[in-house]
C-alpha cells in the first residue's frame, strides 16, 4: 500500500472483496480449474448466485468459463485468468498489510 | 501464508475431494496385483507357455494402465465423480502424468498454481519411495519371515506419516499391511525366492488397495446420489 494509512482500504479491489466472490477466487486460486457443481458445493451458494457472481468476474476479466464434455457429462469449468490471479495476489498482499503491517509490534 | 488459510485448505479439499470417490485407489490396487501376476506366474509350476502368456498379458495390461492411467481415471471420474459432486483440476499437473500409478498421488497439485506447501510434497514423494525400497529390498534379499511382518508394520506407518497431509488414510490401509505381514509370515512358505516374496506382498498390497477402494467408492455413491443437471 502507498502508506496513506486508513484511507488505503477504499483502494481494496471490491470486485473480489464481496464474499460470495471472494470464496470462488480463493477456491480457483489454490486449484488450477473447477467446474460449477464442484464451486456450488464448496461455496454453497445457489445456481442462480453462483451464476451472477462468475458472470461478474468473468466480466471484469478474472476469469474465463468454458463449456466442455467430459465423456457425456457437460462441463462448465471455470478458471482464473492471469489477471484474476494477479488480481487476488494484490488483493489479498492488501489485506495482510491491513492485518498485520508489517511494523505491527510482535511480542 | 498460515497454513490455515483459506487459499490452502481449499488446495487441500481439492486433493482430497480427489480421492473421495476411491478410484485413484482401485486404480493403483489393479496395477500392483496386474505387477504381482506378472512376476508370480513364472514362479507358479505350472506349464511354460501358460506362466509365459499370463505374465505377459499382465505386463501389457500393467503398461497400458500406467501410460493411459489419467485417460482411465478421466474415464471414470466422467461417469461417476462429475456428475454427483463436480469436477476439480487433479492435484499433480499434466507433466507428471507419466510418473507410476501410486506415486502420481503423492505428487504435486497443478504447475501453474505454486503452493507454499510444494516442497513439502515433493519431500513427500522422496520419503515414499524411500519407504518402499527399505520394504521392497529386505524382502527380497532376505527369507527371513519376520521381515515381512516388520514391513508390513512399516509400510502402515510409512502411509500415515507419508500420506495423512494429502489424502485421508484410512483404517483397512493402516491395519491391512501389518496383516498382510502376518499372514505372510504364518502362510508363505519359507523356500519360495526373492521376486516370489515381493509380487506375494505386492499382491496383497493391490488386495488391500482394491477394499480400500471399493469401501471409499460405495460410501462415495451412498453419500452423493446422482441428481438432475440443473445448472444454467
Amino acid at each position: 500500500m502507498s502508506g496513506n494509512g486508513i484511507k488505503d482500504l477504499s483502494l481494496l479491489d471490491r470486485v473480489i472483496h464481496e464474499p460470495a466472490r471472494l470464496m470462488i477466487m480463493a477456491i480457483l486460486f489454490a486449484v488450477e480449474e473447477a467446474d460449477f457443481v464442484y464451486l456450488q458445493r464448496e461455496c454453497g451458494l445457489t445456481q442462480g448466485n453462483l451464476s451472477s457472481h462468475l458472470s461478474k468476474l468473468e466480466e471484469v476479466g478474472y476469469l474465463t468459463i468454458t463449456k466442455t464434455f467430459k465423456g457425456k457429462y457437460p462441463l462448465t469449468i471455470c478458471k482464473l485468468t492471469r489477471k484474476g490471479r494477479e488480481a487476488f495476489d494484490g488483493y489479498s498482499t492488501k489485506m495482510r498489510f491491513v492485518t498485520d503491517p508489517p511494523n505491527h509490534p510482535k511480542e | 501464508m498460515p497454513s490455515s488459510s483459506p487459499v490452502l485448505s481449499a488446495a487441500q479439499r481439492a486433493s482430497f475431494y480427489w480421492f473421495d470417490d476411491g478410484l485413484p485407489t482401485l486404480l493403483t490396487g489393479v496395477a500392483c496385483l496386474l505387477m504381482a501376476f506378472s512376476l508370480l506366474y513364472p514362479h507358479s509350476g505350472g506349464s511354460n507357455l501358460l506362466s509365459a502368456v499370463v505374465a505377459l498379458v499382465s505386463i501389457v495390461l500393467y503398461g497400458l494402465l500406467l501410460i493411459r492411467q489419467r485417460e482411465i481415471l478421466d474415464w471414470l471420474k466422467s461417469r461417476i465423480t462429475y456428475p454427483r459432486t463436480g469436477y476439480v483440476s487433479p492435484p499433480y499437473s499434466l507433466k507428471d502424468a507419466n510418473l507410476p500409478l501410486g506415486l502420481t498421488s503423492l505428487s504435486l497439485p497443478g504447475s501453474e498454481t505454486s503452493h507454499p506447501d510444494e516442497r513439502d510434497r515433493s519431500r513427500q514423494v522422496s520419503f515414499m519411495i524411500a519407504i518402499a525400497l527399505a520394504v521392497g529390498l529386505p524382502i527380497f534379499f532376505f527369507s527371513n519371515p519376520w521381515l515381512c511382518l516388520v514391513s508390513g508394520f512399516l509400510t502402515s506407518a510409512a502411509l500415515w506419516f507419508g500420506l495423512r497431509y494429502i489424502q485421508r488414510v484410512s483404517w483397512i490401509l493402516l491395519a491391512g499391511f501389518p496383516l498382510l505381514g502376518l499372514a505372510m509370515l504364518l502362510f508363505l512358505p519359507r523356500y519360495i525366492d526373492g521376486p516370489a516374496r515381493v509380487a506375494w506382498f505386492l499382491a496383497g498390497t493391490g488386495v488391500i488397495l482394491i477394499v480400500e477402494g471399493t469401501v471409499a467408492l460405495l460410501r462415495y455413491l451412498q453419500n452423493n446420489p446422482l441428481r438432475r443437471q440443473t445448472e444454467k
